[in-house]
């Protein structure tokens, strides 16, 4: 069995190359641009735009893990887990260059990367769920994507951080806001972790 | 009320510790009237009504500005010592803007012993101060008339006035006339009857905005990220088909690997910009002899506190707004010092008085010797006064500590003769 579905190639392709294009942009942009812009080349624009592709990433590394292989549920748990990883390791030499052009302080950088992985791997149990749960594919595609777009957009408004962009403007300037969205989905992967490992250990014990 | 009711309350009053036995009062702007954008006296009054040493801590604050151009809050902490039945008297250099009412407590140990709200009457036109006996007002605007002892040591506390005018007999002490002199010289207003030094222009706002563009942080290697990413991006479109093929993952490795080791050695290679640039501009004079007049731009990418040493206020240009960003004065071992609230990408002008420079720099002739261009706002404000066969001393700081550059220019100027 080799390691990655081959549905999977061109999302993590497409997902590089739009985080890079973000990157380009964040590091093209002027510096005599206006100030109420200039957040996108010294502010959190390539945190942001790598938590708004990552869910879509994710949505489909939940979706092509079904089916793939035969593993038990802790070993596709820890599947999900690596292959969320593996698309932000791919990411990671851009948010390195970034952190260093905005002077972003490591542990804030390593904050906004434990958040990212927490959000990502949330998408992917969702996706990994979904193709379970709703087995028409065009309702399961606007429940997954339309879903996934009321949860970015829909919270920022009033700052909940349960939307990622609140949650990683808290976290690049390190108020609390940032703090709640980690630890909400820290807390909301380790539950849906261990439920679905509760209910599998219960059937296949049974 | 009843007997049984004024007993009661005698009791609660008796028990409550320190209630009645702290007082707290004071004023805002010379006799009590603030001008509008000037930086007024904070007069504040303590007694210590108590048996034993008040050792506290005096909080000052005041909200400014307004919801619709964005509001910012002014606070002051010092710590404050005062002998049981002891009173004593306080003057702050204060920006007087449109908002609350300041409140002014002291508290101990979190306790709040003593708090007054300070009435805040506003005045648009500065005031004429005359100094001494007054036979006649003079026309044309307010008058405020003080004794000569009345006259501050900080020429911030003169921001308020006009015009100050020493009346015949009025003798001012030497701190005070070097104060005196500052305020004149840097242009804060005029002075009649007393020594005039030239008064030197204060520095413009659009020699500051061309300050801000020549320190700002280095620019990215840009056309290195961009190639760097593209190769990348192809290297990744075929390094990651393999993974599908149950083949070896080496070249997906050697790819990331690459990449990683780039990003963590950038910035050993490329440097890291700074997150806020500091840039301070002392301009000294042989007139006054004490005082500097400095302006300290802040430019913050981050956002966060920035502090700084002495005391500085935000630098309001003709027609403009204060930028409603916090500001909080404090007392340490070293004296007082000015927290700023940063926000990014909006730069930040303060202006204070500082020591003068007097001795030191590199010396040259005006009209002969060109210096450093990051002199340029200082030399302008010299510009119109300076004359040829005049002595200008520079000295150039530039530092890093961190995230923050920073960069001093000082100029003193010495008229010819």
């Amino acid at each position: 069995m080799a390691s990655l579905s081959e549905n999977l190639i061109n999302p993590y392709h497409a997902f590089a190359i739009l985080v890079g294009s973000a990157f380009a942009a964040a590091i093209l942009w002027p510096e005599s641009a206006p100030a109420a812009l200039g957040p996108l080349m010294r502010g959190p624009f390539l945190p942001h735009a790598v938590a708004f592709l990552i869910g879509f990433l994710s949505l489909e590394i939940g979706e092509a893990e079904r089916g793939y292989g035969v593993y038990r549920a802790p070993r596709r748990a820890a599947r999900l887990g690596g292959l969320v990883g593996f698309g932000l390791v791919l990411v990671l030499p851009f948010l390195l260059v970034h952190r260093v052009e905005t002077g972003l302080p490591w542990p804030q950088f390593a904050a906004i990367l434990g958040f990212l992985y927490a959000y990502g791997l949330a998408w992917a149990l969702a996706g990994h769920g979904a193709v379970a749960v709703v087995h028409w594919d065009g309702l399961r595609f606007v429940l997954e994507y339309g879903g996934l777009l009321a949860v970015i957009i829909l919270p920022a408004g009033a700052g909940l951080p349960i939307s990622p962009i609140p949650a990683i403007g808290g976290l690049w300037a390190g108020t609390g806001a940032g703090w709640w969205g980690l630890a909400l989905y820290a807390v909301l992967d380790a539950g849906a972790l261990g439920a679905w490992l509760w209910t599998n250990g219960r059937s296949s014990g049974a | 009320m009843t007997w049984v009711g004024w007993a009661v309350l005698c009791v609660v009053a008796v028990a409550q510790p320190g209630w009645a036995e702290v007082w707290v009062g004071g004023e805002l702007g010379w006799q009590g009237q603030a001008v509008l954008g000037a930086v007024n006296p904070l007069t504040i009054t303590v007694t210590n009504g108590t048996s034993s040493v008040l050792s506290a801590t005096l909080r000052v604050e005041q909200r400014v500005g307004s919801g619709w151009r964005g509001e910012g809050m002014q606070r002051l902490r010092a710590p404050l010592l005062l002998a049981p039945g002891g009173r004593a008297q306080f003057a702050f250099p204060w920006p007087v803007e449109a908002g609350s009412a300041p409140a002014v407590v002291v508290e101990a140990d979190g306790t709040e012993l003593a708090r007054a709200t300070l009435p805040l009457r506003l005045m648009a036109e500065k005031p004429i101060a005359t100094v001494g006996s007054v036979a006649a007002y003079p026309d044309g605007g307010p008058t405020i008339a003080l004794a000569p002892e009345d006259l501050p040591e900080d020429p911030f506390l003169f921001s308020p006035f006009s015009e100050v005018r020493l009346t015949r007999g009025a003798v001012v002490s030497a701190p005070v006339a070097e104060a005196l002199a500052a305020w004149v010289a840097f242009g804060g207003g005029l002075v009649r009857n007393g020594e005039t030094p030239t008064v030197i222009p204060s520095l413009s706002a659009m020699d500051l905005d061309d300050a801000v563009a020549r320190h700002g942080p280095r620019p990215p290697p840009r056309g290195l990220l961009i190639g760097g990413t593209v190769l990348y991006l192809i290297a990744l479109g075929l390094a990651l088909p393999p993974l599908s093929r149950r083949g070896r993952p080496w070249g997906i490795a050697a790819l990331i690997s690459a990449a990683l080791t780039f990003a963590l050695f950038y910035p050993v290679f490329f440097g890291s910009p700074q997150t806020t640039t500091l840039i301070l501009y002392s301009l000294s004079t042989r007139d006054v002899s004490r005082f500097s007049a400095d302006t300290l731009v802040v430019v913050p990418v981050r956002g966060g506190i920035q502090e700084v040493s002495g005391w500085w206020v935000e630098r309001v240009s003709p027609g403009s707004e204060r930028s409603g960003m916090d500001i909080e004065w404090v007392w340490g071992a070293e004296g007082p010092r000015t927290l700023v609230a940063m926000n990014p990408g909006k730069t930040l002008v303060l202006w204070g008085y500082g020591r003068a420079w007097s001795t030191g720099g590199t010396r040259h002739v005006v009209g002969s010797v060109a210096v450093d261009a990051g002199f340029a706002p200082l030399l302008a404000a010299v510009g119109p006064v300076a004359r040829e066969g005049d002595l200008v001393y520079t000295e150039r700081i530039a530092e890093r500590q961190g995230g923050v550059a920073r960069y001093e220019y000082r100029l003193r100027w010495e008229p010819d003769g």
